[in-house]
């Protein structure tokens, strides 16, 4: 790899963008990559769009933050609105289309648009797995991360809530491979 | 045990804190740092932190947190605190007075945009509050640290180095740092041969290993007698100019004399680059991943980067400055690194220095790499 492959998560504030990132990033690192992770922060809480950029490389990485993205997700309208200046000529765009209905603006990049709330709701059952659904479609596109070494850092990182209740792992595990069948 | 772990810089510095045995913190949370606290109060009031007797203390506000610190080391505790933009402008009251008194005081800075409340997020622009803020003249040790490893590594050190020398010491990082997730190998000190610098009381014990006359100006300690016994009482409120110039001549002495012993730097890249850049934190990275990609090419980079920015390497920088025909200054704020080095330059150096300032930005390696090719 001649430069870290470059990954922004964006949406409302509370959807998961910045879990979506961190679960990558810690993904990567488990299978033996370099990576950072960075939240956008800022005073509010709620109510503004979220950003979380992540970098994986076989190098150290110089720097958290970065101007254009590789693979870029928007989890909602503002997102695409606000933070579509980070892409350039080759980003991969995927963006949620229950919540981002108007893609003119990023039509060039022929986006993905994956209705990933209604699948969560109607074939799932439970609307919060829409996220694993989004990175089951982005697993596709970042380089070097298999599918099981994707499975293994889910296992560590909902350690306790699968312990709690074990069917979120399958149900988990659905959400992924319907998300990552539907990128082809 | 050594571990490498995948944690943000927040954790990175309150488990560093942890490894080096410090016992309080004292502190108000304000963001990028807060996790630091975060971090600590779990600690504090887990099995292990009770048994310990870790000590959290929420102040009221920074200016009382700073003084809480204060009191902490006096009583002999490695003490700490971590805070950030106008939360450390408050705590240089209680700065000033440490570095008046000698006190130990360790604080974790994660500089953000200013000047005032501005952003949470990024710049470099609290160098000069945590080199020279207060009233006084700067007799502080400052590290900048260029990655989460380093968070971790002079997380530990700035213990040893504040409770060896007894200067105040601080551990210069940015809101990245602090925010960012990556890897990091955290280790007890001891498993690396490093001791940690034993802690001492300044009040409250008669019989000090290191008496307080060492430490403490002259004009500063007032011995009192009574009913047989001696007591050491110890001031900061001093009635005449020539005790001042005294103190502030005691201090400067002992900083000098320390200073060879702690300055820290990196010289990093080829010898007989013909462009010298200098950078320091997390911005240093940036230019370290230059220097690496033009290192083939006709337009070689080296980068010289002060570890420590209090003390200043001088004599380092004059000597990577001899023979360089471009010396470009980068940094996310306007003049605070550059000021050190036209300092440390003048009168020893002919080549024009060039500024990128870049207030509250990011500087990214390209951007390195562009000054150099397009010039």
């Amino acid at each position: 790899m001649k430069e870290p492959f470059k990954i922004i998560a964006s949406g409302e504030g509370g959807q998961g963008v910045l879990s979506i990132a961190k679960i990558i990033a810690y993904a990567a690192w488990q299978q033996g990559f370099h990576t950072i992770y960075v939240p956008y922060f800022s005073t509010e809480k709620r109510g503004g769009v979220s950003v979380a950029f992540a970098q994986i490389w076989d190098k150290p990485i110089p720097f958290p933050k970065f101007h254009k993205a590789d693979l870029w997700v928007a989890l909602s309208q503002r997102a695409v609105d606000r933070i579509y200046d980070y892409l350039h000529d080759d980003t991969v765009t995927i963006v949620n289309s229950f919540l981002v209905k108007d893609v003119t603006r990023i039509k060039k990049w022929k986006p993905y648009e994956i209705d990933a709330t209604t699948i969560a709701k109607e074939q799932l059952g439970k609307p919060r797995t829409f996220n694993m659904v989004i990175m089951g479609a982005m697993l596709k596109f970042v380089p070097g991360l298999s599918q099981e070494g994707f499975a293994k850092a889910l296992e560590k990182t909902f350690k306790d809530k699968y312990e709690r209740d074990a069917s979120l792992r399958e149900l988990n595990e659905q959400a992924f491979n319907i998300g990552h069948d539907l990128v082809k | 045990m050594s571990e490498k772990k995948f944690i943000m810089g927040n954790e990175v510095m309150g488990r560093a804190a942890r490894a080096a045995g410090a016992k309080a913190l004292y502190g108000y949370p304000i963001t990028p740092s807060s996790e630091i606290l975060h971090f600590w109060s779990g600690e504090a009031c887990g099995e292990q932190g009770r048994k310990e007797g870790l000590v959290f203390r929420q102040a009221e506000d920074e200016t009382g947190a700073g003084f809480m610190l204060i009191g902490g080391v006096l009583a002999g505790a490695r003490s700490f605190t971590a805070t950030a933009g106008p939360g450390h402008v408050l705590m240089q009251d209680a700065f000033s007075m440490a570095e008046a008194m000698r006190i130990p005081v360790v604080a974790f800075i994660t500089q953000r945009g200013g000047p005032s409340t501005s952003t949470v997020i990024y710049s470099q622009s609290e160098v000069n509050l945590t080199c020279f803020g207060g009233n006084g003249n700067g007799f502080r040790v400052v590290y900048s640290p260029s990655n989460l490893q380093e968070l971790f590594d002079y997380g530990i050190k700035i213990f040893n180095t504040a409770w060896k020398y007894r200067f105040p010491t601080f551990l210069l990082a940015d809101g990245y740092l602090a925010k960012m997730m990556g890897e990091v190998e955290v280790y007890d000190p001891a498993e690396k041969g490093i001791k940690m610098v034993p802690t001492e009381a300044y009040m409250l014990e008669k019989d000090r290993k290191r008496p307080l006359s060492e430490v403490v100006p002259t004009p500063e300690i007032d011995i009192r007698e009574d009913g047989g016994r001696q007591y050491e009482c110890l001031r900061n409120c001093l009635n005449l100019e020539e005790e001042t110039y005294a103190v502030n001549m005691e201090i400067k002495e002992a900083f000098d004399k320390a200073a060879p012993e702690i300055v820290e730097h990196e010289d990093y890249g080829p010898q007989d680059a013909k462009t010298l850049v200098v950078a320091h934190g997390l911005v240093s990275s940036a230019v370290r991943a230059a220097v690496d990609a033009l290192a083939e090419g006709q337009d070689k980079i080296r980068l010289f980067r002060p570890i420590t920015l209090r003390p200043f390497p001088e004599e380092a920088l004059r000597q990577a400055a001899r023979g360089a025909e471009r010396i470009i200054i980068a940094e996310s704020a306007v003049n605070q690194l550059a000021r050190f080095v036209k300092e440390s330059l003048y009168g020893h150096c002919d080549t024009a220095l060039e500024e990128y300032f870049r207030p509250s930005m990011g500087i990214l390696p390209k951007e390195i790499i562009d000054l150099v090719t397009k010039a």
